[in-house]
């Protein structure tokens, strides 16, 4: 369960002239286990934020997040550290990683924080990889150099190797054909149908009809602008 | 959890020079913590306080051992040096000043072994080669001189050097500065791993916000001498808060 | 201990002796200096003391270390040995020897037995050395880690905190090189389970002899301005590895006079065309054991 109660969010450009920025206000949002959530709204008008503020990314003025009930509170790091490590998953726009790590490696990661038999691990990853249509051939090869459609891919691999409670998906679908689509979706409906609350940004109609997700228009939740 | 190093009010001046101030960190274990800020601004001064290398002139330094919390700037200077050489590590800059060149790249990896009482010439050669595995050294360079290797293999012996007694906090200054960019990536990546793999607490300073990016879970963002922001580490980075933090993620960090 | 606490009381001045040098030639007040050294070096096995080394009529490097020492701790009654890589009859053994007899007009002798101090360069004598005997050793380096640590005040500290690591560096180094530990002289020694020390450029062969031994070990570094010891009956250990023991073993040959072989022998070249021969390198033992055959 994702509760977001009376957010206000602003940046303040301290080197702009102090410029304030305000992003919501008295913004609320709440997904339930089991159900998938697609915001809308223009771009711009603060989509990711609202990703990034429930990972812990972005901090907020007021307001209350929970995560299972647990506070997102960034006076306490290690909360939000240990609910990424146990709780919160994240599929980023963009893949970040550091060169030369091997693709398979990058995908094992986030599952051998909980689980250090690494022959299980690696399997688990060769099966979402040849599920995610990734060849073979590249899985010893960073993925800085595949094309747009693989890495983000190998991201998707990334986020959904493991079934966390909640899950935070940012335009994962965004550069993939129709086959590799409708994949990725099939693997998001499955983590619902397990009980994740999820919370995603698609762009195109026929993903957020897909996965039947229940779409806010941010504009028409939150105060500002 | 409890934090295995906490630091509190940590002062170090050097003469009315500040080198340091009022600084605080909390390092749970297997967490990374990375220190930021320009040259000048006191990062190593605050890593080198915090490890033993340079007395402080106020503060308080905890250090949990699993049995006990070990107040470290009170105790006594035989358990601190014994500490040094088996619960923490330092890995220098430059691996020249973390080495002894005129010993082999095998006798700087026992040095630590020994000096905790390993008298198995057998098993101590097994455990360098388990080492040198793990930091990617060729085992036929095992009996070389460190003065043979490059610069990222000299940097890599001596994380083997100072690991191989698995220490439970790591301190770090710079440990990829002055290394090619193609180097840096190998031995942030092999960091990395070794961090997840040992379970490794480590604190690493460095003026490279990307390096601090990759391998950080929570950062310290200094300047002349005070921390001027600190937190989670990509949050920091994304969402910078202080005036300061903002100026320098927009003209160094652009990921 | 009681040849070393006795000098306190005592004149040490006679008539015979040349009028020109106090007994033994150091002065009273040096003396006392180095005696108060030799006690704090007994009471702490192994630990080096510094004291100020004082002139000698002879040149650093030929044991003014060592003749400081047996000049403080000489009384009347002593009678010296004086050794020189186990032989009393080379020049260096000799001069030493002359300079005792000139400046305190005291016995000397060559056996063993019938020492009371003996004076030595590189070697511990064969036969075995009893209690209220001293033996004296001329040291030139004293520090055992000077090798790999060259600051003085780290070495200090790297003492005091057995931080002693680094000794077995230097061992692990010679068995990787080598196959098995090479350092065959001034090998190095902990004592009474505490300090690391260097037994002075003694064969390995003679480790064994400092262990548990009846007489007073006391050692002299002149240029170096230390002074080290072992009192009687205290535990002197050759460091090594469990898979590589100490080994004090010498090379397995008879020695071609007296046909010892059990003694440590030097290696003689006998003839033009290079043929070796050993023998015994404590020239007293092997003239001993010639008289008594
Ligand atoms: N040994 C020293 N003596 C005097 N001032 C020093 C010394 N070391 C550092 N400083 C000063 O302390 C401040 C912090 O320096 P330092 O810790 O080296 O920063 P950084 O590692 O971030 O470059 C600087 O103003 C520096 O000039
Ligand atoms: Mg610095
Ligand atoms: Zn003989």
């Amino acid at each position: 369960m994702i509760e977001l109660n009376k957010i206000t969010k602003k940046f303040t450009l301290h080197n702009q002239g102090k410029t304030n920025i305000l992003v919501f206000n008295n913004l609320n949002l709440k997904i339930n286990p089991g159900e998938i959530v697609a915001l809308t709204g223009p771009s711009g008008v603060g989509k990711s934020s609202i990703l990034k503020m429930i990972y812990g990314n972005y901090v907020f003025q007021s307001g209350q997040i929970k995560i299972n009930n647990h506070n997102i509170d960034h006076t306490y790091p290690r909360n939000i550290i240990e609910l990424r490590k146990n709780i919160i998953g994240y599929v980023s726009q963009f893949l970040r990683v550091i060169p030369r790590v091997p693709t398979i490696e990058i995908v094992m990661e986030p599952l051998l924080e909980i689980n250090s038999d690494q022959d299980e691990v690696r399997e688990k990853a060769e099966k979402i990889l040849l599920k995610l249509n990734i060849d073979k051939n590249l899985w010893n090869l960073s993925p800085l150099t595949f094309s747009g459609g693989e890495q983000q891919r190998v991201n998707v691999a990334r986020g959904l190797i493991r079934n966390y409670p909640c899950l935070l998906l940012d335009e994962p679908t965004a550069s993939l054909d129709s086959v590799n689509k409708d994949i990725v979706l099939n693997l998001i409906n499955e983590k619902k149908d397990s009980g994740s609350s999820i919370i995603g940004i698609f762009h195109d109609e026929y993903s957020r009809k897909y996965l039947n997700a229940r779409e806010i228009d941010i504009t028409k939740i939150s105060d500002a602008k | 959890m409890q934090p295995i190093l906490s630091v509190h009010n940590l002062n170090k001046y050097y003469g009315n020079q500040v080198g340091c101030k009022n600084m605080n960190l909390t390092l749970y274990p297997g967490e990374v913590v990375g220190v930021v800020g320009e040259s000048g601004s006191g990062k190593t001064t605050f890593i080198n306080s915090i490890s033993g290398n340079l007395i402080p002139d106020s503060g308080k330094i905890l250090i949990e051992t699993g049995n006990e919390t070990i107040d470290f700037l009170e105790i006594s200077e035989s358990l601190k040096r014994l500490l040094i050489r088996t619960e923490l590590a330092f890995v220098h800059q430059n691996p020249r000043d973390g080495l002894r060149l005129d010993v082999s790249a095998g006798g700087n990896i026992s040095e630590r072994l020994m000096s905790i009482g390993q008298r198995n010439y057998g098993n101590i050669r097994q455990t360098i080669f388990k080492w040198l595995d793990k930091v990617e050294i060729d085992k036929s360079r095992v009996d070389d001189f460190p003065r043979t290797f490059s610069g990222g293999m000299l940097q890599r012996l001596q994380i083997a050097k100072n690991l191989v007694t698995s220490p439970k906090i790591i301190f770090m200054d710079e440990p990829t500065g002055g290394l090619d960019v193609s180097v840096q990536a190998k031995i942030l990546d092999l960091l990395r791993k070794l961090v997840r793999e040992l379970n490794l607490s480590v604190v690493i300073v460095s003026h490279d916000l990307a390096v601090i990016r990759l391998l950080a879970d929570k950062i310290i963002v200094m300047k002349n001498g005070e921390a001027v922001e600190s937190g989670l580490c990509d949050q920091v980075l994304d969402d910078p808060q202080h005036s300061y933090t903002q100026l320098l993620v927009s003209s160094v960090l652009q990921v | 201990m009681n040849n070393v606490l006795k000098f306190k009381n005592k004149k040490n001045t006679v008539a015979a002796q040349d009028e020109i040098y106090n007994f033994a030639y150091l002065d009273e007040n040096t003396k006392r200096m180095i005696r108060r050294a030799l006690i704090k070096a007994l009471c702490i096995p192994g630990y080096q003391v510094p004291f100020s080394s004082r002139e000698m009529p002879m040149p650093y490097g030929w044991g003014t270390g060592g003749v400081q020492v047996t000049s403080s701790c000489l009384t009347t009654d002593d009678v010296i040995k004086v050794i020189d890589q186990g032989a009393d009859d080379t020049t260096n053994a000799v001069s030493i020897r002359n300079f005792f007899k000139k400046t305190a007009n005291i016995k000397t002798t060559e056996k063993t037995s019938q020492a009371s101090i003996i004076q030595t360069r590189h070697r511990i004598p064969e036969e075995k050395l009893k209690e209220k005997q001293i033996l004296v050793y001329q040291v030139p380096i004293p520090e055992p880690l000077a090798f790999l640590e060259p600051r003085y005040q780290e070495t200090k500290k790297m003492h005091a905190l057995s931080e002693y690591g680094i000794m077995h560096v230097k061992l692990y180094e010679d068995i990787t090189k080598n196959g098995h530990i090479e350092t065959a002289y001034a090998y190095p020694v902990k004592t009474n389970d505490r300090y690391i020390m260097d037994p002075s450029p003694i064969p390995k062969f003679d480790n064994p002899k400092m262990n548990n031994n009846p007489a007073i070990q006391l050692f002299g570094a002149g240029r170096e301005q230390r002074i080290y010891a072992i009192p009687p009956y205290t535990e002197v250990t050759s460091l090594d590895f469990e898979d590589y023991p100490f080994d004090p073993s010498k090379a397995p040959h008879k020695c071609s006079i007296c046909g010892s072989n059990e003694s440590f022998l030097d290696e003689i070249i006998t003839d033009d065309d290079g043929n070796r021969s050993f023998i015994c390198s404590d020239t007293n033992y092997c003239n001993q054991r010639m008289e008594n055959n």
